[in-house]
């Protein structure tokens, strides 16, 4: 693995490696202190970010290295009009490892091509969000024990949330997987990600969570973006389609549980946090372990 | 056919594009910018016609080959397209395009927020997911344009 911008560009035996690697760094954290002693990690940041960031960051810190970086673009250069190959490449000359999250598409496909570091992608436009993913899935094989034979509900905005397309890769390189995707019709899955997935995951296409929540192992549940709509009316339309609360979990499985890249906004009722269901908290936890295992594979191999 | 061929010159050297749907020369002269080289002598047949595929076009490009970004381009947009070289009054290779798989540098991103669309110094690159009709997806957003996005490019 040189760079992470896609997980269409990684490998399944890759992916159990860094589970992994994260789980033996969780067990015993002090083992790998000081790992990257004298590296220096970049974090670009072009949106905002506060998990992400922080926790690679954190990530970083805990190995021993260093962090320099921007959270906000209009105190860089780049306010000025430098494109993303200078802005990396300039980078790439004053740290060992890049992250970069950019509101364009592409950008970090981009970004390998003038990095002679690795550089991995913590969110590109709407286009995936391939490290979020990883501690997806990190948590729940934390939870389940495994990858494969899973009934995974996918729900709310799956067109413009990033971390959609990264996490269905994921689950699409595991053995008999079956996804059921809710959303209102506007808010489907991308002709594009779609594609990428036929024949690789059982897909059922659906508004109706609560008719199939009996049936799910867990459900993924994303924020509807407000800023992706055009205007005020088609956003207050789709805004509260999906509110998971105590009543729509009563039927689920016992071993159930929730996730959610975060922040959420209404689409996780408060209640629901107390049940042992609610897994967003921890799995925002695992993303410091998750990132350690990224940031080691990537500057040690 | 005795006229057709006093219509449409043979050349010399250089490049011969036949069975140009007719009507579309022009279009095929401009999407390879020959009109901008003010030495390359250009022969252009319209709506002539073959015993072959009815009425079609025909364009002549003298003292010059075309690129494979070149050949690419046309076979994207006019696919079924064949092409002569010619050397010394003679045909030395003769080849049909077909619809690649992958074109560099021939279409641009339909995506506003894609990456390429931003002064970056890079080519666009697309692989072409489906030839009939046309689906080609950009290998830096992702982004899947329809045939009539591409054609409106041409």
């Amino acid at each position: 693995m040189e760079h992470l911008v896609s997980i269409r560009d990684i490998t399944k035996d890759e992916i159990e490696k860094l589970i992994n690697q994260a789980l033996r760094i969780e067990k015993n954290p002090s083992e790998f202190v000081g790992r990257l002693k004298g590296k220096i990690l970049a974090t670009l940041f072009y949106e905002p970010s506060t998990r992400t960031r922080l926790s690679f960051e954190s990530a970083m810190l805990r190995l021993g290295g260093n962090v320099l970086g921007f959270a906000d673009a209009k105190i860089s250069s780049v306010k000025k009009g430098e494109s993303i190959a200078d802005t990396i490449r300039m980078a790439a000359s004053y740290s060992d490892i890049i992250v970069l999250r950019h509101f364009l598409e592409g950008s970090g496909r981009v970004a390998t091509e003038f990095s002679d570091v690795p550089v991995i992608s913590g969110g590109t436009g709407i286009q995936e969000h391939p490290s979020q993913a990883l501690l997806d899935v990190y948590t729940i094989y934390k939870h389940f024990g495994r990858l494969s034979n899973l009934k995974v509900g996918l729900v709310g905005d799956l067109r413009y949330g990033r971390t959609i397309p990264s996490l269905l890769y994921t689950l699409a390189k595991f053995d008999n997987n079956v996804v059921y995707l809710f959303s209102p019709r506007e808010l489907r899955v991308r002709m594009s990600v779609m594609n990428d997935i036929q024949n690789k995951l059982e897909v059922h296409i659906g508004e109706d969570l609560d008719k199939h929540i009996d049936k799910l192992d867990l459900i993924y549940v994303t924020r509807v973006q407000k800023e992706r709509f055009p205007d005020e009316a088609s956003y207050e339309r789709v805004k509260d389609f999906y509110v998971i609360d105590k009543d729509t979990v009563s039927k689920a499985k016992d071993d159930f549980i929730i996730l959610h890249p975060l922040p959420r906004v209404n689409e996780i009722a408060y209640e629901v946090d107390k049940t042992p269901y609610a897994k967003y908290f921890e799995q925002a936890k695992n993303g410091v372990w998750m990132r350690m295992a990224l940031l080691l594979t990537l500057l040690e191999e | 056919m005795k006229t057709n061929e006093m219509l449409v010159s043979k050349i010399k050297e250089g490049t011969v594009i036949d069975r140009i749907p007719a009507g579309k020369a022009l279009k095929c002269v401009s999407l390879l910018k020959v009109e901008e080289d003010p030495k390359t002598i250009i022969t252009i047949g319209m709506r002539v016609h073959s015993d072959k595929v009815g009425m079609k076009d025909i364009v002549k490009i003298h003292g010059r080959f075309l690129t494979e970004n070149e050949k690419d381009a046309l076979a994207l947009f006019i696919p079924g397209t064949m092409i002569s070289y010619i050397e010394d009054y003679n045909v030395s290779k003769k080849e049909y395009l077909e619809t690649p798989d992958e074109v560099t540098d021939v279409l641009v991103c339909n995506n506003p927020t894609c990456a390429t669309n931003y002064r970056e110094p890079v080519v666009t690159k697309f692989t072409i997911m489906q030839k009939e009709p046309i689906l080609a997806r950009c290998l830096y957003c992702d982004r899947v344009m329809l045939e009539k996005n591409i054609m409106d490019q041409f």
